[in-house]
């Protein structure tokens, strides 16, 4: 079964082809790497699928599902997740109350205004078993604009998860971030189920090589090559892209 | 207890307390209830939404206007026109709501701005059903007794402190609920809430249009306290004394809003009775907290602790 | 048809009116993201100063140049006093700006105490001509030029001077245009200053039409909202569309529909910013 699927999308911002064409078939429980130098449209497909911006042209599909004029949070409840380069948390709430907001998304006690959330255990037990994960027990109170850098970064992927997404976007899950941190994040995405299938924009290719199964290289908004990371280490179009050279 | 119950304690005996004095300071705190509801009604938006409305005071009005309508002209009872106050003045947010909510920031600050400007120009012309510049005067007390009779300003003293009690009391609650903790998180990223599965427009609306009910019970209070309603009570600054008051006391707190009230119905009671320059005052004054206090009197008086959760850890492996 | 000639002459000079007040408020908006609730108070204290100036002097340009110059200098106080220290959190500017409003009007009232002040026509603006059947009084017909004298001036230096080249750079992206060597503070304070000197022009001008009394500066403030909300924060050919569409709308509200006049106004913006919320040409 496909996790997702890409049919010709296109992207258009004025003049600017920021996705140009685009068609993906990701299969269910891949590691996927989209990489490309700056500006190659990246986000703004992870933008596309996430449904903050919507295509121009073309279709996406995820787990079966239509999603290609879908509101975002309809396309999270079909089981998609995302997490931003742009380290997007709240932060003047808790890391506690962030992983709560995030555990209850999905869930009808996010409606319930007339009791407080301590009447609703089964919450924080669920966030409870996420901050031991994530090594955040001991920051729960902390106010997340208080947090290092890493910490937070580790926050954003939690928050992804909170909502038992089946298919992740992770963009840029380590840019920035220490090597042991790096590590940390690494092994985490190692240690997620092939149930969930993820997809990876990434700079860092020991990164790309130590997790993923598949490469897709964007440049200006197309796709210039996909394959398994060796092959697409060996092909004269991707190191054209990055290093400018002429073949 | 905490700190917090202890302060509650206190106001609320001082709140009782009142009854026992001069008419003229009974009239005042039921001002300082009267604003203190506007004042939250507007803070569930500006403090726990970050929805910063600049355009309250027309649910306030309308919420006046409503009641004072059907009392004159109809000759309603006081829960008969309450109750047609906060229905007009919900109905008013429902519609203006479906306008407003699509924006943030300083697009939703214009726009519910331009739109208690039209509620303002309402009043001022539709001179057949408002008496335009004149207003409606003459709105007679309720006619029943709450412990005091209502035309003497002690009962109606108690009757505003009890709805504006509850109303606190709710408030409270819903704050600390599953659904204000999303409107908490609306504030702080619109967009991750999206992307983590809520539906944030409904949220936006619901907390606009709870928001627009109280400050229409608001306007109810006020129309029957003072027996008068003009479209001042609708003029955009009204709304900007409400915003002061949420600011000032402090936003995104439960206590904020009832501390801002009671300092600038006092303040401005105080000083305009000393200098004829209170509004200069006042203008510095929103200055200063701007400046050396966003976070209000009660940010200045708690040390910002974030509530700690003292849940049982995992368990250790 | 006199009739909507009439009004659409007086339409016109009133939208030019309010350009000169919406184009400050838009550009302020466009380079640092601040909506200046006080802009209203530039407005009201050039018209006393200006009224002030004509009596002391007897001379309308004295009076125009007074007003522009001891705006623009509060104008440039304003900003770098104090509201350079915000950044962009909405409410600390509304906050901000409503002190000054409140601090502004009651300096005002204080100084020139309550009852509506008058700026005599001059002279030489006194009167009318006629056009076919049609009276324009001289005065708006002096507006209508000034205030198109001033759009084109603004959009020649805009669009073909490298001041104006830098000023559009710097709206599109402040941060870009900072990292190419543009002194975007510089160009900030200066064009708000510029925008307060030419709602000081706007009151001494306007003075005529709106009156100058307590209350004025929201008045008029909340009417220049309405044409930066119709036109597009930001965009000055988005200002002028706003500024004529809201001063024929105005004027022809009151004539056809006097109860309804502010609804036929004010309806309009909101429906606008219910559709297309960055206004006509507005920008993020």
């Amino acid at each position: 079964m496909t996790a997702l699927r890409l049919q010709r999308v296109t992207r258009r911002f004025g003049g600017v082809l920021a996705v140009h064409d685009v068609s993906l078939e990701v299969p269910v429980g891949i590691r996927l790497a989209i990489i490309g130098p700056n500006g190659a449209g990246k986000t703004t497909l992870f933008n596309l699928v996430s449904g903050e911006v919507l295509p121009t042209t073309g279709r996406i599909e995820a787990l079966g599902t239509d999603i290609t004029r879908m509101q975002p949070h309809h396309r999270t409840a079909i089981g998609l997740g995302r997490t931003y380069q742009l380290t997007n948390l709240f932060p003047r709430l808790t890391v506690l109350e962030n992983i709560l907001l995030a555990v209850q998304a999905l869930e009808r006690t996010k409606y319930v205004a007339l009791r407080t959330w301590r009447a609703y255990p089964h919450l924080f037990e669920r966030a409870r078993d996420m901050l031991a994960r994530f090594a955040l027990w001991d920051v729960r109170n902390v106010p997340v604009a208080e947090l290092s850098y890493g910490e937070q970064r580790e926050l954003e992927i939690a928050l992804a998860l909170g909502t038992r997404p089946r298919v992740l976007l992770l963009d840029e899950p380590t840019a920035g971030l220490a090597p042991a941190e790096t590590q940390r994040v690494l092994a985490l995405i190692r240690d997620l189920p092939r149930t969930i299938t993820v997809l990876l924009i990434e700079h860092d290719m020991a990164v790309v090589f130590g997790v993923c199964d598949h490469i897709v290289v964007l440049d200006h908004g197309e796709v210039v090559a996909t394959g398994t990371p060796e092959e697409v280490a060996r092909d004269p179009r991707v190191q054209q892209v990055y290093l400018g050279t002429r073949v | 207890m905490g700190p917090r119950v202890g302060a509650a304690t206190i106001a609320g005996l001082a709140a009782l307390a009142v009854v026992a004095a001069p008419p003229f300071f009974v009239h005042l705190a039921t001002l300082v209830l009267i604003f203190a509801l506007l004042a939250m009604s507007l803070n569930l938006l500006i403090g726990y939404t970050g929805l910063a409305s600049f355009g309250h005071a027309a649910y306030f009005g309308a919420g006046a206007y409503a009641a004072a309508v059907v009392t004159l002209r109809y000759h309603a009872g006081f829960w008969l026109a309450a109750a047609v106050g906060m229905a007009a003045s919900g109905l008013l947010g429902a519609l203006f709501g479906l306008l407003a909510t699509r924006s943030r920031g300083v697009y939703f600050l214009l726009i519910t701005m331009a739109l208690g400007q039209v509620t303002w120009g309402l009043a001022y012309r539709w001179v057949s059903l408002t008496g335009g510049d004149n207003g409606l005067p003459g709105v007679p007390r309720p006619a029943f007794a709450l412990g005091w009779p209502m035309d003497d300003a002690r009962g109606f003293y108690l009757l505003a402190l009890l709805a504006v009690t509850i109303s606190l009391l709710v408030l409270a609650l819903v704050v600390e609920s599953p659904f204000g903790y999303a409107l908490r998180g609306i504030r702080e990223s619109e967009s991750r809430m999206r992307t983590l599965g809520y539906p944030v427009w409904g949220y936006k609306y619901a907390a606009f249009v709870t928001s627009t009910l109280l400050a229409g019970a608001s306007g109810v209070l006020h129309v029957f306290l003072n027996g008068f309603v003009s479209p001042v009570d609708l003029h955009v600054s009204t709304s900007a004394q409400a915003m002061l008051m949420v600011i000032l006391g402090g936003s995104g707190t439960i206590g904020g809003p009832v501390v801002g009230a009671a300092s600038l119905v006092l303040l401005q009671n105080v000083l305009s009775t000393v200098t004829r320059r209170w509004m200069l005052i006042l203008g510095v004054l929103y200055v200063l907290v701007v400046l050396y206090a966003p976070g209000g009197i009660v940010g200045l008086l708690r040390r910002r602790r974030p509530r700690a959760w003292p849940e049982r850890g995992p368990a250790r492996p | 048809m006199t009739f909507w000639a009439t009004l659409s002459i007086n339409g016109i000079a009133f939208g030019m009116l309010l350009f000169l007040l919406g184009s400050g408020l838009s550009l302020i908006f466009g380079v640092m993201r601040i909506v200046n609730l006080a802009h209203g108070s530039y407005y009201l204290l050039g018209a006393y100063l200006g009224v002030a100036i004509m009596r002391a002097t007897g001379s309308f340009g004295l009076a125009i140049l007074g007003a522009m110059g001891s705006m623009f200098v509060l104008g440039t106080l304003m900003q770098r006093g104090f509201l350079v220290r915000l950044g962009t959190n909405v409410l600390s500017q509304v906050l901000l700006t409503m002190g000054f409003l409140l601090v502004l009007a009651d300096l005002s009232l204080w100084i020139w105490g309550g009852n509506p002040q008058i700026l005599p026509i001059p002279p030489a603006l006194r009167g009318s001509f006629a056009v076919g059947e049609v009276i324009v009084p001289v005065y708006r017909g002096f507006v209508t030029a000034i205030g198109g004298g001033l759009a084109l001036a603004l959009w020649l230096v805009l669009e073909r001077t490298r001041l104006g080249a830098q000023v559009r750079a710097a709206v599109d992206d402040p941060e870009i245009a900072q990292a190419m060597g543009i002194n975007v503070p510089a160009l900030a304070t200066v064009m708000f200053g510029l925008g307060a000197a030419l709602a000081g022009l706007g009151g001494v001008l306007g003075s005529p039409f709106l009156g100058v009394y307590p209350g004025a500066d929201l008045d008029v403030l909340t009417l220049a909202f309405a044409v930066v909300i119709i036109g597009g924060l930001g965009s000055l050919p988005g200002t002028l569309a706003g500024s004529l569409f809201v001063g024929l709308a105005d004027n022809l509200g009151k004539a056809l529909l006097p109860e309804l006049s502010y609804v036929t106004l004010f309806a309009p913006m909101a429906l606008i910013l219910a559709v297309r919320p960055r206004g006509l040409f507005g920008r993020t």
